[in-house]
């Protein structure tokens, strides 16, 4: 293990990086398709103050 | 039949969301990662008998926190569920429960992986291993089980019923290094003795507490939102389904 700490703490940072950037990617796009929701259900039941 | 009304969605807002909170648990998260990384890795000392692979330790306990924490939540949130029958309770105990096996297979690997070293084998059936494996059988069998029922509702209430019921493993797993002979170690944070580590082990540990709660957090939210979206997709396919007829 002494030897390939350089590597493990690496390989740890660059997972870390990977998992965290899926997982913000993943979260935009479901803020996306909340609002996508959101405007199919108000452009078939209108809310007054869409006009 | 009916001619269906062509349906389009005109968003009057932006395109991109907007920025919530949520952006900055996330952000607050992702650093919080990295210097814990650095803490465990380089800050804190090494262990003066198990030597570096004690620090697989400031992964494990953490990992096995949330997973408590995760299963508290499925039992708290199937109560309601059960008392209210309001199906967003069942959406919150489901996301919780994925995270709950989600970091209970990270408590056993990273436990597997520590154990080899310092016992000399990968993985004994005593106490704590077997209520840990069970554990995560019962929560694999809460996200299962709902595939089984008949109709979505009794679904979401068979699986209130295995959250609520299934927590009675969570107690009896973390008495079992108490409770009977194991080769695991006494608890060492909530009522243990934590003494054995030094100020520098402690304050890891606690940073890396902390950091794998907040993303916890972060992640549950964006699953609840996640399974929202797909509920409520399944509700306009059945609006357009009897628009259609």
């Amino acid at each position: 293990m002494e030897d390939n700490f350089g590597y493990l703490l690496a390989g740890f940072s660059i997972g870390w990086a990977l998992f965290m950037g899926l997982a913000y990617w993943t979260y935009r796009k479901v803020m996306r398709v909340r609002q996508d929701i959101d405007d199919l259900k108000r452009a078939r039941n209108p809310r007054p103050e869409d006009g | 039949m009916n001619e269906a009304k062509p349906i389009k969605a005109e968003s009057t807002r932006s395109i991109v969301p907007r920025l919530t909170w949520l952006d900055g648990l996330f952000w607050v998260t992702a650093i919080a990662i990295f210097v814990d990384l650095y803490l465990i890795f380089l800050w804190v000392p090494k262990e003066a008998i198990q030597g570096n692979v004690q620090r697989i330790f400031y992964f494990h306990l953490p990992a096995a926190w949330i997973a408590y924490l995760a299963f508290f939540l499925v039992f708290l949130f199937g109560i309601f569920h059960l008392k209210t029958r309001n199906p967003k309770w069942d959406h919150y105990a489901y996301s919780a429960a994925e995270l709950g096996v989600v970091f209970t297979s990270v408590t056993i690997v990273t436990g597997i992986i520590w154990a080899k070293p310092i016992f000399g084998v990968w993985w004994v059936w005593d106490a704590r291993l077997t209520t840990t494996a069970l554990l995560w059988l019962v929560y694999v069998g809460y996200l299962m089980v709902g595939a089984y029922a008949v109709s979505g509702d009794k679904a979401s209430r068979l699986r209130s019923a295995v959250g609520i019921l299934g927590f009675a493993v969570v107690p009896i797993n973390y008495l079992s290094v108490s409770l009977w002979d194991t080769v695991h170690i006494e608890p060492i944070v909530i009522g243990g003795d934590d003494t054995f580590l030094s100020a520098d082990m402690r304050l890891t540990l606690y940073f890396s507490l902390a950091t794998f709660t907040a993303l916890f957090v972060f992640l549950l939210v964006v699953r609840i939102m996640l399974r929202e979206s797909e509920a409520a997709v399944e509700e306009l396919d059945q609006e357009r389904e009897t628009a259609l007829s």
